[in-house]
């Protein structure tokens, strides 16, 4: 596999006046768990909506598995596989009903087809259920099948809209390790999703949308791009000659006290760490602890999100 | 276009008609109702196709002069036998005449078998298997007998709604009808159950999607109104056969009304509900609308013949093939053409 699973090239979506997505470009290399981020109607779906040949964008386009959106849809549509944010299952029909329909759909040989079914069944652990109508399953369940759908055909990129909106924690829990299990397996995933913990736990990169793409990257990089780097001093006590001989080291950028503690603005917090221990010591500072501030993708969002609402 | 991908969506649609037995049960109503209207017209025509002849009196004939292939003008015949000849401005008086015809004859007494009366007075007679101008003879105290089939208004009727075809109008109104209910599923179901997005994001083709749709109504009420026609053909034969001495259906025009102009209709009606369900939001609507479909059909096939616009016949059934065969082209091209992936998935409510 050569070139990019997905290249999105400057995305743009328009319903009537509003402009749904605007510009949105970014790069999934393969076997990469990617996820959208962003608030109720910042054009996550729209999005994933264009890649998967479901809308057209009014402008920009995208190539997935290196076939253009626009000038070749159906080959596209028979690289990927679409869990939409409903599971969106014929009520009516058996579990094995559903899928096989959407097996034979994707030209799945038909002896293949019956150990594919049963082989996901049973990673799903809904294999004794296989012959039930999906109208009796619970909605956890109804999402397993819906995934078992996206996947029957073994595609190249994985669509995801939501997997985990609506479900119980143990369903959650379930359907994220299945997600976890098919990266550990290589497959290539776009993630759209609202849950911050499973974008951090499931993700290689994200990218955090509102209209626009605000952000993209592994959410570390992201975290060093828009804050510098930190220190956390935890110390007994905090005062005045402390904090005065922690300024007057020439690698401090920025010292200020929060919740307590001491956060220390460092350029290479490896190097300069040890220095400013010693310098804590040294000013008679009693040291709890030291360790680098960390970011959570939950800052991340709310700094940019609220950023962006902000302007 | 790919016919096994739309083959699998028909299939698939196959499978949820089956799992619903409401659906099943509306569809089976129309051609249930047809097979008993059918026998409902066939049991009174076949009991009203042989009049029984009444009890004939004893004229007690002595027949003493015989006439055979004569013509007769201005006589007067006593007990006279009269065989293959004609009668014209004459009395009959205690005769037998047979195979012959009579005009302007007074006859009394007499035993009239096989003959056409023109302007008669008959008295005290026996009318036998014979033909009379009923506004210009008179029959006083004669028996009118033998075998004349179907005489009466109401035998003529039903005759007509069997031979004229006017029964299998309903066939063309079960096959517009028909797709309405399960047509409406077929799309509006995809859209109201959220199945169609994931529907549309499979390699399927607008056309294989559509042609799919088509087959899986089609199929199931074609089967059914070919069913309702083979069951009631058997019926109305059995029952009418045995009196009639021939099968009363099918003829030319029945054949071609079923085997051709049904299935015609039957795509117009699909292609119709097709492009409503597109446009629509529920099924509900959709079979409201739908539901309108059946008037253009009802207008060319029970104004159009009533007001003598188009005799049932084989070249009627022809030209109603060919034009329903181009609404059917126009609608499948509309339908293709309109067929919207984005409209139909933004315009959910």
């Amino acid at each position: 596999m050569s070139g990019w699973a997905i290249e999105a090239k400057g995305l743009t979506r328009v319903f009537g006046d509003k402009l749904a997505v605007q510009g949105v470009a970014f790069r999934v290399a393969w076997g990469e768990v990617f996820s959208l981020l962003g608030p109720n109607g910042a054009g996550k779906t729209t999005t994933m909506r264009m890649l998967c040949c479901l809308l057209r964008p009014n402008d920009g386009t995208a190539d997935i598995g290196g076939v253009d959106i626009i000038r070749d849809p159906l080959h596209v549509r028979e690289q990927i596989g679409l869990l939409p944010e409903n599971p969106g299952l014929y009520e009516s029909l058996s579990a094995e009903r559903n899928l096989r329909f959407y097996g034979e759909i994707y030209g799945v040989p038909p002896d293949k087809l019956g150990k594919r079914i049963e082989e996901i069944l049973k990673l799903l652990e809904i294999w004794d259920r296989r012959g039930d109508k999906i109208a009796k399953f619970s909605k956890g369940m109804r999402q397993k099948i819906a995934i078992a759908r996206a996947i029957v055909h073994e595609p190249r990129i994985l669509f995801l809209d939501e997997p985990t909106a609506s479900l119980d924690p143990e369903a959650s829990k379930v359907v994220r390790d299945f997600i976890l299990q098919l990266k550990a397996r290589g497959g290539t995933i776009l993630l759209n999703t609202h849950n911050l913990y499973e974008a951090q736990r499931l993700s290689d990169h994200v990218g955090i949308i509102n209209t626009r793409l605000l952000a993209f990257g592994a959410p570390s990089d992201l975290a060093d791009k828009m804050w510098a780097k930190a220190t956390v001093v935890t110390l007994k006590k905090i005062d005045e000659r402390v904090l005065a001989a922690v300024k007057a080291l020439d690698f401090v950028k920025n010292v200020s006290v929060e919740d307590g503690q001491m956060i220390v603005s460092l350029g290479d917090p490896d190097n300069d760490n040890p220095a400013l221990a010693q310098a804590l010591v040294k000013a008679g500072a009693e040291v709890v602890s030291i360790r680098e501030k960390e970011h959570s993708l939950e800052d991340i969002y709310l700094k940019l999100v609220k950023g962006d609402k902000g302007q | 276009m790919r016919f096994g991908k739309a083959w699998i969506v028909a299939k698939k649609d196959f499978s949820e008609f089956k799992a619903n037995k409401q659906i099943i049960a509306t569809l089976a109503m129309m051609p249930i109702l047809m097979t008993i209207f059918s026998v409902v017209i066939a049991v009174p025509l076949a009991s009203l196709a042989v009049e029984k002849p009444p009890t004939e009196p004893d004229l007690g004939l002595n027949l003493l002069i015989f006439y055979d292939h004569v013509d007769l003008k201005d006589t007067t015949l006593n007990n006279a036998w009269v065989n293959h000849s004609t009668i014209m401005n004459g009395i009959v008086n205690v005769s037998y005449i047979n195979n012959s015809t009579l005009t302007n004859v007074i006859a009394h007494g007499s035993l009239l078998d096989n003959v056409t009366i023109t302007d008669g007075i008959l008295t005290g007679c026996v009318l036998r298997n014979s033909q009379y101008s009923q506004n210009s003879t008179v029959m006083i105290d004669t028996v009118v007998s033998g075998t004349t089939k179907g005489t009466s208004e109401l035998y003529k009727a039903l005759l007509d709604l069997m031979t004229h075809s006017y029964l299998l109008y309903f066939f063309f109104i079960m096959a517009v009808a028909m797709p309405t209910t399960i047509a409406s599923y077929s799309f509006v179901g995809e859209k109201t159950n959220r199945t169609l997005e994931p529907l549309l994001s499979t390699p399927l083709t607008d056309g294989e999607l559509l042609f799919g749709k088509y087959i899986a109504v089609f199929v199931p009420v074609m089967s059914l109104i070919l069913l309702a026609f083979v069951i009631m053909t058997a019926l109305v034969d059995m029952l009418t056969a045995p009196v009639l001495g021939y099968l009363l259906i099918p003829d030319a025009v029945w054949l071609i009304g079923v085997f051709v102009v049904t299935p015609i209709i039957c795509m117009v009606g699909i292609s119709m509900n097709v492009y409503i369900s597109s446009k629509v939001n529920d099924v509900r609507t959709a079979q409201q609308y739908s539901a309108l479909i059946v008037l253009p059909v009802l207008l060319v096939f029970v104004i159009g013949p009533a007001t003598g616009l188009g005799t049932i016949t084989v070249g009627f059934m022809t030209i109603i093939a060919m034009a329903f065969l181009g609404v059917l082209a126009f609608l499948a091209w509309l339908n293709l053409r309109t067929f919207n992936r984005e409209d139909i998935l933004t315009s959910w409510k």
